[in-house]
């Protein structure tokens, strides 16, 4: 019987991490293509139209615009993790009230009967703390999935992924011979959902 | 100084390679968005996204901050256009103020600054379930308990600095990144072109704006609504 509680609890707590990973904001990304007119343009940007639009631009449309404008103070929910544990004990007479959970699991997990505190320290589940969720999905199995031209694995391999904070060329090659590539920008805690419909295609040739 | 010329020109050549994709696809004809209009030698086209649209086309919360909006550019083929963001001005319909679009960098800016000035609250239900076997002495009432099942239930809140997206200095650079290599290009364009625009002002429901491009003295006005 203890030992079979004991195993319940570890299951318990394993899907608990899996989900409270996946509780983290996610997005999704159409991955808008990159244009190939870039050669027929004078890219460079003067600073000075910076400045000299950061200086024509700060006045709202009207005042009922400045009413609309976004709350300066905004607030964000999120689950911070669900705590399901499981105990078993055959205790001693003579003690009362009794604690289940002092043996065994108190030694080494947190007991739910000591108070409504979190069990784990904030952001405890978040194991991409600080990074960006990749998630690909649509994708043959042993498709070749490359970031900024490294081999990072097979499809089935990285349904999902973390990436720190930055921007990325993202390559998918699949068996039968086609080649899609991606622009991401990944964010902390933001999930992109990777969508190889939305992905553009490398033609022959083409270097990513 | 010949020297000079050729080194600027090998920096100019090498940091244009280097530098990101720009803008989007333009799509076949100005006739293809949502709104158009013909000027002398050009036409544009143009889209204002919903925030819809913008949560699915950037990864920045652009929405934040600004008003997106999709521009294309049309030039004739012999007579090269000069394009630059100072050109063009949204102006809420039947008023007299108007905005000019923000740089990529001031509008990462302002998305940054939203993102740090909001509040995290964490959630953390929990729950525990136990069962002990035998009995034991209950000295406030006398008798003796059995065993049996116990559960606990509760919720702990933490509030705290936000973390999320968009608030690291990190995150600001990836945004300004993403903003610049999908925003219009600039400078002078031989062929159509097309990217995003963004102007700082909130999206109002059913608000019914003017889009207005200046270039060489011709104004065009363009009707644009939030969907």
């Amino acid at each position: 019987m203890r030992c079979v509680l004991v195993c319940v609890s570890l299951l318990f707590l394993l899907g608990v991490c899996s989900y409270a990973q996946n509780s983290s904001s996610e997005t999704s990304t159409t991955g808008t293509a990159p244009a190939a007119t870039g050669s027929n343009l004078d890219s460079s940007i003067g600073a000075a139209s910076d400045r000299a639009r950061a200086q024509g631009q700060a006045k709202p449309l009207s005042d009922n615009d400045a009413d609309n404008s976004p709350s300066e103070h905004h607030t964000r929910v999120r689950l911070g993790g669900v705590a399901v544990s499981a105990g078993y004990s055959n205790f001693f007479p003579g003690f009362y009230p009794y604690d289940p959970f002092y043996y065994p699991l108190s030694a080494t997990w947190w007991n739910p009967f000591w108070g409504f505190y979190p069990p784990f320290p904030p952001d405890y589940f978040s194991s991409g703390n600080g990074k960006g969720e990749l998630k690909l999905s649509g994708l043959p199995k042993n498709a070749s999935v490359y970031v900024n031209g490294g081999y990072a694995g097979t499809a089935d391999h990285l349904k999902s992924f973390w990436l720190d904070p930055g921007v990325y060329d993202l390559e998918v090659s699949v068996p039968d011979g086609q080649r899609y590539k991606q622009r991401l920008y990944v964010l902390t805690g933001k999930t992109l959902h990777i969508d190889p419909k939305a992905m553009t295609t490398i033609k022959e040739g083409e270097q990513l | 100084m010949n020297k000079l010329i050729l080194a600027f020109t090998l920096f100019y050549s090498v940091s244009s390679a280097l530098a990101g994709p720009k803008g989007t696809v333009p799509r076949s004809a100005a006739e293809q968005y949502p709104v158009h209009a013909q000027g002398d030698g050009f036409s544009v086209g143009a889209k204002l996204l919903s925030r819809r649209d913008a949560r699915k086309t950037f990864v920045s919360d652009v929405n934040s901050c600004c008003i997106a909006v999709e521009i294309a550019v049309y030039p004739n083929k012999a007579q090269p256009l000069n394009i630059s963001l100072n050109d063009f001005v949204l102006r809420l319909k039947n008023s007299e103020s108007a905005v000019k679009a923000s740089s990529p960098g001031t509008a990462a800016a302002s998305i940054q600054k939203n993102a740090k000035s909001g509040r995290d609250i964490s959630v953390y239900p929990t729950t525990g379930v136990g069962y002990s076997s035998g009995s034991v002495y209950d000295p406030v009432t006398g008798t003796r308990q059995g065993g049996g099942v116990y559960t606990q239930t509760g919720v702990g809140v933490g509030v705290g600095e936000p973390n999320g997206p968009g608030v690291s200095d990190r995150d600001r650079g990836v945004m300004e990144t993403e903003l610049a290599e999908k925003a219009l290009p600039e400078g002078s364009a031989l062929s159509p072109i097309a990217g995003y625009i963004y102007f700082p002002v909130s999206a109002k429901k059913k608000a019914e704006y003017q889009l207005e491009y200046v270039s060489d003295g011709h104004k065009l006005v363009l009707p644009v609504h939030v969907e």
